[in-house]
């Protein structure tokens, strides 16, 4: 360990690092672009009336349309200048706040993906990858290098390498392994398909794509690192993800997981691709000693959240597929399926009188979706219609729900308790109660 | 003798013929569809395949009742069309057992709110209500209006002619067509009205014939855009906003403190409202099993080919279950729903909590065994 801790500072080629500074950069331009040209800006931001937030986000609130759609265009362009290296630093900030901003609006869009690359954005602000191959050096703006330390390359190797393993991790549950769920509904559904389609709704299949793939997330990694499996690896990334992304909805994502992994390709490899010759020079570079302590602090305390935050759910005692307190930005990509119907009641006179809303007048499809699963989500959306509601007389109008989620093809079960009423529960980190048990 | 008789009551005879084909297509789309013999559509897990069960949706389900619908507007269109000043008692009488029907058989494609259904946005024209009889009174004294306009969706379909055919006084309703300053303007309106529902049924029913559906048996994937991922989002939204909500919720008050509004029912001049909603809600099982003038492969056999259970029960029996009790509450009901739902709302109350747990079936169990997305915006997942 002591020796690692060492290892962190000693000099590497940066070549790596700029394939993946050009390639994230570039991802993230033309997902800004695709998001934008989908109509997702309109439909996602601006459409809606009302916004389901992450817990403690609450203030964050939408801008205004014109205001949005200069924060995409702002955000595409630093996108860009990650790519070519263009007031590199500036434009990671720029890229990480605005990025996360926007996420930050919305918790109904809330994708691994998403958390992600705001994660990388945040760590490339504290990685010289402008150094070399980039505008930035080409102006003259920064000193051109061909060395970086080992950690600035091994953050963004360990960054994926835990999402690989915990993703792998996730899958090691009774769903998972022993029924084959969500896989054998959701392969199911691909009968038509050419040449496997006969094979979709055998049982074997969902096993083996199950296994496989908890086998996978947890070994890959590991694949990754090793000169000898490297080769086969990379085919098993493409495979993998190539094959999933053919299967399911799950748009840029694997995309960017096939393009982010080239990063644990050779040194030698990114070098010819670079044409970078390292300079002998460079290799005798040492790092102050207060330098080290700040360095080994952030790794300490920005991996420590990362390997520590996604296992928050053992704090609770419920089902976590159930009450979904502690499944979010923890890696837990399709890994259930989960759908359900949520209708409520307000009473805005009295406890006797009541209407029955109709969700499409205050959400949108996706909105209502999603809220019908979330518990955080049912008890915001519900607080929202007491206060629609409320009036002098009743300033906190009761507001119940009839709601029933199905998970994992077991059937619609009741979800939140029928008589409780949600206008006086908070939301808050505890224990939920208020669920029917699964 | 027979040719005298023939050709003086011909007209007569083709409305009678007509009634009468109606009547029987109808019987036979309800009736001999309800009895499903389970031995001929036992398959096994081998012989499933969804190509299966788009063509006998198509070809036994869909198209019949479209060109049933066709069938039955298009005389219902003649009919009026055959109207003239001055009108005759007979004539109203013969045009509305002409209309119910007709109002009936759309029951049987309401759910059909894809492909060249909603692109010509086929059931807003058809079905909007409850209509607006200002606009509608407006139009006719004008006798200038474009019917294709959004500002008359509330004044033209079904809802429209329901208004314009029935009064509780018959001979009160003869005078208005008749009437010297405004009856020929309503007479040519009502045919305005159903010359206009009739081209839209028929340019429907024209394309199932023809290229949608092929169109329909290509798609035979479950993504958001497949056959499958459309019809079921349509069922779903037919049946949660406009049989449950529409015909049953809304006149009952759930969205008003429970204060009924009647007005906001279907079909209140004519008072068949009941027979409307329990033909959608039986016609929806016969859709969903796959029964047409026969019984054939539909969700009910898909969902059992992949073994969907709701709690140890299989999901196909508990939906067909829920709709026999729906079905109970409904036959429950004597009078119309506008009627119903000031003597009767416990009754009323009871059918919607029926129908609500089978929301639950349709939009959650059933559409998340097929792995559908229930949604119409696309999104990413992961």
């Amino acid at each position: 360990m002591h020796q690692l801790w060492n290892k962190i500072f000693q000099p590497t080629s940066i070549a790596p690092l700029i394939t993946f500074r050009v390639l994230f950069g570039a991802m993230m331009f033309f997902s800004t672009l695709r998001f934008w040209l989908n109509g997702w800006i309109e439909e996602n931001y601006i459409n809606p009336n009302f916004h389901f937030k992450f817990y403690g986000f609450s203030w964050v609130t939408v801008p205004s349309p014109t205001l949005l759609y200069a924060i995409f265009i702002v955000t595409a362009f630093a996108a860009l200048a990650i790519s070519l290296g263009f007031l590199y630093r500036w434009a990671c900030v720029t890229f990480f706040l605005l990025f996360t901003y926007i996420e930050l609006i919305d918790a109904t869009f809330y994708l691994n993906h998403y958390y992600f690359v705001s994660l990388v954005s945040f760590l490339l602000i504290f990685l010289p990858a402008n150094r070399n191959r980039s505008l930035d050096v080409y102006l003259g703006l920064t000193k051109r290098k061909t060395h970086v330390f080992n950690w600035h390359i091994w953050s963004i190797m360990l960054m994926l390498s835990i999402v690989y393993f915990y993703a792998g991790i996730a899958k090691l549950n009774y769903h998972w392994l022993i029924e084959a769920q969500p896989l054998k509904i959701w392969l199911a559904a691909h009968t038509h398909l050419p040449l496997i389609g006969s094979f979709m709704d055998d049982n074997w299949l969902a096993y083996a794509f199950s296994w496989g793939g908890a086998i996978f997330d947890l070994s890959i990694p590991f694949l990754l690192l090793i000169k000898k499996t490297r080769r086969i690896a990379y085919l098993l990334v493409i495979f993998f993800h190539g094959f999933t992304s053919w299967l399911f909805p799950i748009g840029i994502f694997p995309f960017v997981m096939i393009l982010s992994t080239t990063i644990f390709f050779s040194i030698e490899l990114h070098e010819r691709i670079w044409k970078i010759a390292r300079n002998k020079d460079e290799q005798q570079i040492t790092i102050g000693k207060s330098v080290r302590v700040i360095v080994r602090s952030f790794l300490i305390v920005f991996f420590g959240f990362q390997l520590i935050f996604p296992f928050r759910h053992l704090l609770y005692p419920n089902n976590l597929f159930w009450t979904e307190q502690g499944y979010r930005f923890s890696w837990r990509v399709m890994l259930m399926e989960k759908a359900g119907y949520a209708q409520f009641k307000v009473y805005p006179k009295n406890d006797n009188q009541y209407i029955i809303i109709n969700n499409a007048d205050y959400l949108t499809p996706i909105q209502e979706k999603m809220m019908a699963t979330q518990p955080d989500f049912i008890l915001q959306y519900a607080h929202y219609l007491s206060s629609l509601y409320k009036s002098t007389k009743n300033p906190s109008p009761k507001v119940t729900a009839f709601s029933f989620v199905s998970l994992n093809g077991k059937g619609s079960q009741r979800y939140v308790k029928e008589d409780v009423n949600l206008t006086e529960i908070e939301n808050s980190l505890k224990p939920i109660d208020w669920l029917e048990k699964y | 003798m027979m040719n005298l008789i023939h050709k003086t009551r011909v007209s007569n005879f083709k409305l009678l013929n007509s009634s009468l084909f109606c009547l029987v297509t109808l019987n036979l789309l309800l009736l001999s569809s309800c009895k499903k013999d389970k031995k001929n559509d036992d398959i096994t897990k081998a012989e499933f395949n969804k190509s299966i069960l788009l063509e006998n949706i198509a070809n036994n389900v869909i198209i019949p009742r479209y060109d049933s619908l066709k069938f039955i507007v298009s005389n219902f269109n003649q009919q009026i069309q055959a109207l003239s000043q001055p009108v005759s008692a007979n004539d109203l009488i013969e045009a509305q057992i002409s209309f119910k029907s007709a109002y009936q058989t759309w029951q049987l494609c309401s759910s059909f709110d894809f492909g060249p259904a909603e692109s010509i946005a086929l059931k807003g024209s058809i079905n909007t209500y409850p209509c607006d009889t200002l606009v509608i009174k407006s139009n006719i004294t004008s006798g200038s209006y474009n019917l294709g306009a959004a500002s008359n969706l509330v004044a033209i379909g079904f809802p429209a002619v329901d208004y314009l055919l029935f009064h509780n006084n018959v001979n009160l309703l003869v005078d208005y067509f008749n009437d010297n300053a405004i009856g020929a303007n309503r007479l040519q309106y009502l045919k305005d009205v159903v010359a206009n529902a009739n081209q839209q049924v028929e340019l429907v029913a024209n394309q199932w014939n023809s290229s949608y559906k092929t169109t329909f048996l290509a798609a035979n994937g479950t993504d958001v855009g497949s056959s499958i991922g459309l019809m079921v989002n349509a069922l779903n939204m037919d049946y949660e906003k406009y049989i449950r909500d529409g015909k049953v919720g809304i006149p009952l008050g759930v969205r008003s403190l429970g204060i009924p509004i009647p007005g906001k029912a279907e079909a209140i001049y004519s008072q068949h409202s009941l027979v409307l909603l329990k033909t959608s809600v039986t016609g929806l099982q016969n859709y969903i099993n796959g029964n047409g003038s026969e019984s054939g492969i539909g969700f009910d056999d898909y969902l059992d080919h992949l073994e969907a259970k709701h709690g140890s029960e299989l999901l196909s029996n508990k939906i067909n279950t829920q709709f026999s009790s729906v079905i109970t509450k409904i036959d429950a009901l004597q009078a119309s729903i506008d009627v119903e739902v000031l003597n009767n709302q416990s009754k009323v109350q009871e059918l919607y909590d029926e129908m609500q747990k089978l929301v639950v079936l349709l939009k959650l169990d059933l559409t998340s065994a097929l792995s559908i997305l229930i949604t119409y915006q696309d999104n990413d997942g992961d």
